[in-house]
């Protein structure tokens, strides 16, 4: 009996190995791709991050040191927690923009027009990413645009210094190079209230603003937490906008790991600061959305 | 909602449009300005910048550089998309969510882990950095994108037709070229312009990656550390501005054009 | 006329994973009938319909169409074609390429296939239509173009799944007509499949009633109406009200039973199959059913009764 089915049992894996699924090939060659040129080569930096650097030379001896000074070096930590607060402060600026701008597109535009409005706000993102930023250089800078229109408006009698360089033009920067990320989940999750929801809430006596908290607000959770995520976690590791914006107190995390990998030659170090900054901003993002969880639970 | 708060509201909006305005309108108003200072108020109007950059060699070679990138990612990321997407609209498997979710990862990824992954075998295996190492990189970071489109499209392609086109007499073979091609083509056109233009205007991995020859992103931001450079640099903006917007609107024109050739809503975007 | 059934299911069965679709279905359909499967979703119909257009391939059993084996033969050989439930009219292609596409595959010659578009799209109500897109057309006008495209291979068997359930209510009792009047004219043989037992009723020269994968009962549709077989079946086709009842006398021309209320009545045996027990179940159709006054003498069988509710 027990070598029946045994007999039976490899019968049938032998047959599952002559025919897979047709989906499984199909699906292989991308899956493979994704497996060989991210899933190694990350796994590749997690090894790294575990030995270290003598000038040009790899020691391949297993060593916590770069965690170590990665998370307690001041430098470091200064960059970490900079990098963390800066991109939180982007997020929540940005929700806060792109959320009435959601809004009044889905509530305010009529359906044919929508398409349109869409376009209208995603087109400033194909301007170059690099261009984009250093323009703001441009407007926020010392001869800027700012300056320049407020001297000669005679409002101010020398260019205020402390509108660029630091952490606030970095912000700033970075506010508007995601807003259109933003305002599309936002929109979409908008768009997908069920309107009846909305007056059905006004026929039990809710006036516009008990409304908005009791029911839209909640109901456009999915959207937000959409657009948290995709501000949030990219934003943690920008490069450019520190680097054309930030002056020296504005410079971030990846700022760092570039120098590690560039002119420190300390590899190990930079991809065990890489690995501690992708390890902080996931914590923090299945966090959030353990805190958000019963937002996102789809009614079913 | 009252007239006060729509109003208020509106107001909003006009600001919010001038706040993501700004730069990309001052873009081609500098570009155009006969100044080497980049500030109000305008001096004059030239076409200098753009003239500039007609004798600049190593603009020339990181602009064939960028094409020739841009143009195999854009091929290569629309092949496997096209797998990717035909795999997980069609059939159902074990671990399809979790390769899905490995395939899109690049998606969510800040850009620095990729490079900073990608050099670190590069190096590490002895292969020097190349073209094609950028090319590489730009596959994984385009597919995501081009599997998001590409979905759509195949979800679009009801199997139906598939079954229909059998039972009237036609092989498999047949049925893939006359049904699912036509079917999909559009989708198609907009994954292979979406990554051209994606990785046309990527910066981080090509400055991680890039060896000897670099590409145009790289090359401008070589070129923001001199400032009698800056209005040639904005000069050549304006024009990738041109270019991913042709290319965006030829994109969106195509994909609206297969959903609406499969009957279907035209009421979501690309992004 | 030859009388060999076009169509000869033997034991067919099916599966998908645990579940079973089909199991072992025996089934005979005639040239030019127009044969129904109904049932409730889930009970195999469909299956059983894709097995023999070549989209599913049966576990075990055997399927000969027109005297030929079907097993092993693709969809793109068999001798049958399809309307789809949602029609399949291919979108990127007017009305006449959709109709011409299978008359390409078979390489008819061009000019023929003009004359055969042009014929088909007469046969449906559609002349004139060749040149449109199909998006331009309503469900109503799909269904026509997926019925000529499929007529105009001439295949022996026409199947049909579900193709009215996408219409509103009035135009699918016109084309309910019309697809009967069109089956009459061309003399092909209809397989339809469908969960509308009144639509079964109304097309079908014979109807199958499946439940879960197995056949409960083979009728014309007034036998299975009138002598429905099991109280699966009389529940599933139009209304019937079930009586408990007691077995009194069994003799070979009927059985005599006692119902509660109603007193004694001799059923004829066509209609009380002889391996009912002692305590079998009795249906009456409301229809056979009438309401007197009290006092007033009933030609048949009577009992008293209150009126609790009236519905028009």
């Amino acid at each position: 009996m027990v070598q029946a089915g045994l007999f039976h049992m490899i019968l049938r894996s032998c047959r599952r190995a002559v025919a897979p699924s047709p989906g499984l090939v199909l699906i292989s060659p991308p899956f493979l791709y994704a497996l060989i040129l991210l899933a190694a080569p990350i796994v590749g930096v997690v090894m790294l991050s575990f030995w270290s650097q003598d000038f040009l030379e790899i020691q391949r001896d297993f060593t916590f040191a770069n965690y170590q000074t990665a998370w307690t070096e001041r430098v470091y930590q200064v960059l970490m927690l900079r990098s963390i607060k800066v991109a939180l402060l982007v997020t929540v600026a940005t929700v806060l923009l792109a959320f009435p701008m959601a809004y009044f597109l889905s509530f305010h535009i009529p359906k044919r027009r929508k398409q349109l409005w869409l376009f209208l706000i995603t087109i400033p993102f194909w301007t170059s990413y690099l261009v984009r930023i250093f323009l703001w250089k441009v407007i926020l800078g010392y001869n800027g645009v700012i300056n320049g229109t407020l001297t000669t408006l005679g409002i101010i009698d020398e260019p205020l210094r402390f509108i660029l360089y630091n952490q606030a033009a970095v912000v700033m920067t970075l506010s508007h190079a995601w807003a259109p990320f933003a305002v599309l989940p936002i929109y979409v999750a908008l768009e997908k209230i069920d309107r009846s929801l909305l007056e059905a809430s006004v026929d039990l006596g809710d006036g516009p603003l008990r409304r908005f908290f009791r029911i839209t607000l909640p109901l456009a959770m999915p959207g937000v937490v959409a657009a948290v995520l995709i501000v949030f976690i990219p934003t943690v590791g920008d490069y450019i906008t520190p680097n054309l914006v930030g002056g020296p107190n504005g410079l971030m995390i990846a700022n760092m790991i570039e120098v590690q990998f560039k002119k420190a030659n300390n590899d190990p170090l930079g991809a065990a600061l890489a690995l501690s900054a992708m390890a902080l901003v996931g914590t923090m993002a299945l966090l959030f959305i353990w805190a958000t969880r019963k937002y996102l639970r789809s009614p079913s | 909602m009252s007239i006060r708060s729509s109003a208020l509201l509106s107001l909003y909006v006009g600001f919010f449009l001038i706040f993501l305005y700004a730069p990309t309108l001052l873009l081609p108003l500098f570009a155009f300005n006969d100044s080497t200072i980049v500030a109000f108020p305008l001096s004059g109007f030239t076409t200098a910048w753009f003239a500039g950059l007609l004798d600049v060699p190593a603009l020339h070679e990181a602009t064939i550089n960028s094409l020739a990138v841009a143009l195999t990612s854009a091929v290569l990321a629309t092949c496997l998309g096209i797998l990717a997407a035909r795999a997980t609209t069609r059939y159902r498997f074990r671990l399809m969510h979790g390769m899905l979710g490995l395939i899109m990862l690049p998606m969510v990824l800040p850009e620095m882990i990729i490079a900073v992954a990608f050099l670190v075998v590069i190096l590490h295996l002895g292969f020097s950095l190349s073209l094609f190492s950028i090319i590489l990189g730009h596959v994984l970071l385009c597919t995501p994108f081009s599997v998001a489109i590409l979905r759509t499209a195949f979800q679009g392609l009801d199997h139906n037709y598939e079954d229909a086109s059998t039972d009237l007499g036609y092989s498999r073979w047949a049925t893939f070229r006359l049904i699912i091609v036509p079917m999909v083509l559009p989708g198609v056109v907009a994954s292979l312009l979406i990554s051209f233009t994606i990785s046309l205007d990527e910066f981080i991995i090509a400055f991680f990656l890039s060896g000897t020859e670099t590409t145009l992103p790289v090359y401008i931001w070589g070129q923001l550390r001199f400032p009698q450079r800056v209005p040639n640099v904005l000069a050549l903006g304006t024009l990738l501005l041109a270019i991913s917007l042709g290319l965006m609107i030829t994109a969106e024109f195509f994909r609206r054009r297969g959903l609406r050739k499969l009957g279907l809503s035209t009421q979501e975007s690309v992004l | 006329m030859n009388n060999d059934p076009i169509i000869r299911i033997n034991r067919v069965r099916k599966s998908f994973g645990p579940v079973c679709a089909v199991s072992e279905v025996t089934l005979d359909i005639a040239p030019g009938e127009f044969f129904t499967l109904v049932g409730p979703s889930g009970c195999g119909k469909t299956t059983l319909l894709r097995m023999l257009a070549g989209f599913e391939t049966p576990d075990g059993g055997s399927i000969r169409i027109d005297g030929t084996s079907m097993i092993g033969v693709p969809a793109n050989k068999r001798p049958t074609n399809m309307v789809f439930q949602n029609y399949a009219v291919f979108p990127h292609m007017s009305v006449a390429d959709n109709i011409a596409y299978g008359l390409r595959a078979a390489r008819v010659a061009k000019g023929e296939i003009i004359g055969r578009v042009e014929e088909a799209l007469a046969m449906v109500g559609l002349a004139g239509y060749g040149a449109r897109s199909p998006a331009a057309l309503s469900g109503g006008q799909r269904q026509r173009v997926a019925l000529a495209r499929a007529l105009v291979l001439r295949p022996k068997v026409l199947l049909l799944d579900e193709p009215m359930s996408a219409l509103d209510k009035k135009l699918r009792e016109q084309m309910q007509v019309e697809l009967r009047t069109l089956q009459r004219t061309v003399g092909v043989t209809f397989v339809l499949v469908t969960h509308d037992q009144e639509e079964a009723l109304i097309l079908s020269d014979r109807i199958a009633v499946m439940f879960e994968g197995r056949i409960a009962q083979v009728a014309t549709p007034h036998d299975l109406y009138q002598r429905p077989q099991s109280r699966e079946v009389a529940d599933f086709i139009g209304v019937m009200n079930f009586l408990s009842a007691h077995a009194t006398v069994s003799t070979p021309d009927g059985m005599t039973v006692e119902i509660e209320g109603l007193g004694q009545v001799t059923i004829p045996r066509s209609q009380a199959p002889a391996n009912l027990g002692d305590d079998p179940v009795v249906g009456i159709r409301p229809e056979m059913l009438t309401i007197l006054q009290d006092g007033t003498h009933a030609a048949g069988r009577s009992a008293r009764g209150s009126l609790v509710d009236l519905q028009y």
